[in-house]
């Protein structure tokens, strides 16, 4: 398992609490198509399988993304990463980290689970070629002692994939 | 041409600042961009000696500029880049000195300077703070820093705020009492040759007097260091340099929460760390170091911690921050595109109506709907947030962000947004779950509704309402309202009366020629004139009567306005014939350029319009069916609360006000003006007329006979009305317009039930009118489940307010407790001849209102009845 960053530990505020809970009876009734939640009684880190989507390369390809929310969600953006295997993609590094401006410096407080898997799905469905990035095994030697994906800084170079 | 070249690509290296100490060297103006600026230099440099530009400074030589030039260059090159910015304050020495020349902004001669450099000095290079209580100066040099220094020259921005004008603005949370500690630039220490970040630190020391230490034992003020970086691109955040070190009388504290060598991203924020536990009276010495060849000034402050509510009290209230015509204005544009409704072609009017937006009130912070609408007053998409919510979580992640669109701001541009604000709060007893509304292009709007039991919370926010909602609804109260429905009421009473022999006319001209018919005057008004002529035509006639809602109304809105001034100008319409017969077509038209329809209010205008034509004329009876809805709409006032109903639908609301008036009528002043009874009957037969749109013409006529009853008889007439109306209105609710159109004719039948309609009866047929009423209290009861059904708002008020009314018309009750809607109608349409006709018209029409824009759909099929319900007036009449 994939430690998580410290700030994920804390517990949820209250409105980040509200929220979540909104989010999830919200995902239930109208589940994202593409996608499981795995239930957990976990409201602070979410288990969401993804279905490759037919037609790409990734079709029936079945991943586990793992979202683990900060205590003042939605303010800040939850972290976001596969687990392991995590789908060979040119923004998605071995370690799971996925290279997504959403996530992180783009990340709004709109934008809710469902949006950000579809925005994940989206991404994979677009990949050209199933390779990892370049610099992952430097990217993933320095993430060592699971150090969160939103400690990085990330360059987001690519609008294409 | 050696020197020129050589001086033009040094030129290119300068930024602003060195271009314009150049110039003030030369006593230039310094004004113009970049190019311009250059181009000035290079003029100098190519110029022929006495030209006039260098004129007056022939003793200068080219030689002269260009060694300028290359100082200044070397300068440049000699510095570095941070170096550089940092140096902006001793650079400005040059310009200091000298010159006179023409300055683009000398400073006035009681500038306050407060600059980051710490010199106090005047240049000619300065920029002041944009907030309105600053006004302090600071040297462009120091403070506009591009971000690759050799690259780009730092445009000098159109909006410049000074550090403490940021940092205020950066955390509203805390309010800067005092300040200890000016902001000072970090310098660099040393400049590390393997090109890695410079180390930058300063070390300063501040004071604090013992009436800062008392203020200091009191809860809410503490001493905060900040740190900020000059040239973020999120202007109102701090920012601390990366790997900081600071220390407090020798005292290490955590400046922030990000490790060390994590940059802060567009998305974060760093705070300010209180440092009130190291401080002590007198001198305190504070220190700051970091890893970073960004420019960055330090500062401590005494600051007084405000609370949530505070900040909430600073927003402007509603109104304040922005008026309400500029926030349907968005809406309209966001939605429609423009304003539908100025189209006047009917079909459009139909497409357009079919035209409604969902439009989801949940706050995307807390996924709630939302309780007060916030904007950022800038922003120009639809979307708003929960105020509190944002404020409330703002406290801690003072991101002063516009959630939907990323757009940073501050505080001072966080409006409440009117148009939502009214919506919202009119919801806000509705079920948490509730969170969608529709809203058609004009800004009417009604709750969207997926559930009977739904339907049944929220009332007749499931109604259309103009987009002003609040004015009927909200601030009126129910006594505001019910002043209004009394004044609708008589209005309609009048209108009634009018619409009695009017009506009747119209109607009978409706059979033949309603087309062609008959008010040329009417229809070219109307036709020239959309809802605001309409308007204008309530008001000459009509004002009066009208003028307080349906007046105010129109005025607010102009496209709401059409619906509204339908309704209103129905009641209207009731005193004056013609705003009557318009009215009615603006209640149809409420949605839509039913409007223009309307503006055949004479009736004739509606045969004019080809395709609506019969539809028109239909919709004359649709008209009538407005009045139905207003009667309707009444009844559901009553129960519910009049007020919402107006507030709700323009058109539907109106006429449910209408309605509601001769509800209320009927139930307040209803029952004792029943008693009244040659005013009365008049006023039945008047009022079923009234509720034929057709028969609003024929109205007129008759208005001005009933008029004189109008003040007894107005209630009396429109409680008569209303009964009468208001089951058609239930039936036309419950169904949509197309129950409506049929509850109209039916309110014909209804009146003969009524008392006053039995009085019709007999003129009209009796029996008739007695099914009428049946059908119509079917309607009714239908009009209820028809609520359901439909979710028609309306309806479902109406509905209730129907039940609720009814019994107390005792006639009504019984209509009511007649069949179900659909049942009901058609058992009615079976029992009135026009009957068969109407029904199917109705069941079509309720399967189309159905399906979606029963407003449209409900046209035809009212005309269609219509039709029925004009012969039928024929044959009564």
């Amino acid at each position: 398992m994939t430690s998580s960053s410290a700030a994920t530990r804390k517990a949820l505020s209250k409105i980040a609490c509200n929220r979540l809970q909104k989010e999830l009876v919200e995902w239930q009734v109208n589940p994202p198509t593409g996608f499981k939640h795995k239930v957990t009684d976990n409201l602070q880190r979410w288990v969401i399988e993804v279905i490759g989507a037919p037609g790409t390369l990734y079709a029936n390809e079945i991943y586990q993304l793992q979202v683990d929310f900060p205590e003042h969600y939605p303010m800040e953006a939850p972290q976001v990463i596969f687990l392991h295997p995590a789908p060979l993609h040119p923004h998605i590094y071995s370690n799971g980290h996925i290279c997504l401006d959403i996530l992180y410096d783009s990340w709004s407080p709109a934008m809710t689970v469902s949006s950000v898997c579809i925005s994940i799905l989206s991404m994979l469905s677009s990949s050209p070629a199933k390779q990892r990035p370049e610099d992952n095994d430097r990217y993933v030697k320095n993430c060592r002692n699971g150090r969160s994906p939103k400690e990085t800084r990330w360059w987001f170079h690519d609008d294409k994939v | 041409m050696d020197l020129v070249a050589g001086c033009k690509d040094k030129l290119a290296y300068f930024r602003i600042k060195e271009l314009k100490d150049v110039l003030t060297h030369l006593g230039l103006s310094k004004q113009g961009k970049k190019q311009d600026l250059v181009d000035r230099i290079l003029a100098i440099l190519s110029e022929e000696p006495g030209s006039k530009l260098w004129a007056k400074k022939t003793a200068i030589a080219k030689e002269e500029v260009a060694k300028l030039v290359d100082d200044t260059y070397r300068k440049m090159q000699v510095s570095g880049a941070t170096d550089l910015a940092s140096r902006g304050q001793g650079a400005s020495d040059c310009s200091n000195s000298k010159c006179n020349g023409e300055m683009d902004d000398p400073p006035h001669s009681d500038t306050k300077v407060r600059c980051p450099c710490g010199s106090p000095l005047e240049t000619e290079s300065m920029i002041k703070c944009e907030d309105l209580k600053c006004h302090v100066w600071q040297h462009i040099g120091c403070v506009i820093i591009s971000e690759k220094p050799m690259e780009g020259i730092p445009q000098v921005p159109d909006v410049f705020y000074c550090e403490i004008c940021r940092l205020s603005r950066a955390d509203p949370f805390w309010v800067s009492v005092a300040h200890p500690l000016y902001p000072v630039k970090l310098l660099a220490t040393n400049v590390p040759a393997d090109g890695s970040s410079p180390v930058q630190g300063v070390e300063k020391a501040f004071q604090l007097t013992r009436a800062d230490k008392d203020l200091l034992a009191k809860q809410e003020y503490d001493v905060q260091a900040w740190c900020m970086l000059l040239n973020d691109k999120v202007l109102f955040r701090m920012q601390w340099p990366q790997h900081a070190d600071l220390q407090v009388n020798g005292l290490a504290v955590r400046a922030i929460n990000r490790p060390g060598s994590q940059l802060l991203g567009a998305n974060g924020r760093d705070d300010g760390p209180i440092i009130t536990p190291f401080v002590r009276d007198g001198i305190n010495k504070i220190s700051l170091s970091g890893c970073d060849a960004r420019i960055f000034c330090l500062g401590v402050r005494i600051v007084k911690r405000r609370t949530v509510q505070q900040i909430l009290n600073l927003i402007p209230k509603d109104l304040e921050g922005e008026r309400f015509e500029d926030a349907l204005a968005r809406v309209c544009r966001c939605v429609g595109g423009g304003t539908a409704t100025d189209n006047a072609d009917s079909d459009s009017d139909l497409e357009v109506v079919a035209d409604s937006f969902c439009v989801n009130l949940r706050c995307p912070m807390s996924g709630s709907r939302m309780k007060v609408a916030g904007r950022f007053k800038p922003c120009a998409h639809l979307g708003c947030f929960d105020l509190e919510v944002f404020v409330e979580l703002n406290q801690r992640s003072k991101k002063w962000q516009c959630p939907i669109c990323l757009k940073n701001y501050s505080l001072e541009n966080i409006i409440t947004d009117p148009y939502f604000n009214r919506i919202t709060s009119k919801m806000r007893h509705c079920s948490e779950d509730i969170t969608e509304i529709e809203v058609k292009p004009d800004g009417s709007w009604r709750v969207k509704t997926k559930t009977e039991a739904e339907r049944r919370d929220v009332g007749e926010l499931a109604q259309w309402h103009n987009p002003d909602s609040t004015h009927c609804v909200s601030d009126g109260g129910e006594i505001k309202s019910k002043v209004e429905t009394v004044k609708q009421i008589r209005q309609e009473g009048i209108s009634e009366g009018n619409a009695g022999a009017g009506l009747k006319l119209g109607i009978r001209k409706n059979r033949n020629g309603f087309w062609e018919v008959s008010k040329p005057e009417d229809v070219n008004t109307f036709s020239s004139g959309r809802l605001q002529e309409n308007f204008e035509h309530h008001e000459q006639k009509v004002i009066p009567m009208s003028s307080s809602a349906t007046g105010s109304r129109d005025g607010e809105d102009q496209s709401v306005n059409q619906d509204a001034g339908g309704n209103y100008d129905f009641t209207n319409g009731g005193m004056e014939l013609d705003s009557l017969s318009l009215n009615v077509y603006s209640t149809y038209g409420f949605t839509d350029q039913n409007l223009d329809v309307p503006l055949g209010n004479a009736e004739i205008i509606v045969l004019s319009d080809s395709d609506d034509d019969n539809d028109i004329l239909i919709s004359n009876g649709s008209v009538y069916k407005s009045n139905q809805n207003d009667g309707s709409a009444t009844f559901s006032v009553p129960s519910p609360g009049i007020a919402d109903p107006f507030p709700e639908d323009p058109t539907l609301v109106t006429g449910g006000n209408s309605c509601l008036g001769l509800f209320n009528a009927n139930d307040e002043y209803g029952m004792p003006l029943w008693s009244l009874p040659s005013g009365n009957q008049a006023g039945p037969g008047f009022q079923l007329f009234n509720s034929d749109v057709s028969g609003a013409l024929v109205d007129l006529p008759h208005g001005p006979v009933n008029c004189p009853l109008s003040m007894n008889g107005y209630t009396l007439p429109p409680e008569t009305v209303m009964g009468s109306t208001c089951l058609i209105p239930d039936s036309s609710i419950g169904r949509s317009d197309m129950d409506v159109n049929d509850g109209l004719v039916d309110n014909p039948l209804a009146f003969g039930g009524d008392p006053s309609l039995q009085i019709f009866l007999p003129t009209g047929p009796s029996d008739a009118s007695m099914h009428s009423d049946m059908r119509d209290q079917v309607d009714v009861s239908n009009g209820v489940r028809s609520e359901d059904w439909i979710s028609l708002r309306l309806g479902g008020s109406a509905a209730s307010n129907h039940g609720d009314l009814v019994p107390p018309t005792n006639g009504l009750n019984s209509r009511e407790q007649m069949p179900s809607r659909e049942d009901g109608v058609d058992s009615l349409a079976g029992t009135a001849s026009l009957l068969p006709g109407m029904n199917d018209g109705r069941t079509e029409k309720a399967s189309r209102q159905r399906s979606d824009s029963p407003f449209s759909f409900p046209r035809q099929k009212r005309s269609v009845r219509s039709r029925f319900y004009l012969s039928i007036d024929s044959d009564s009449e």
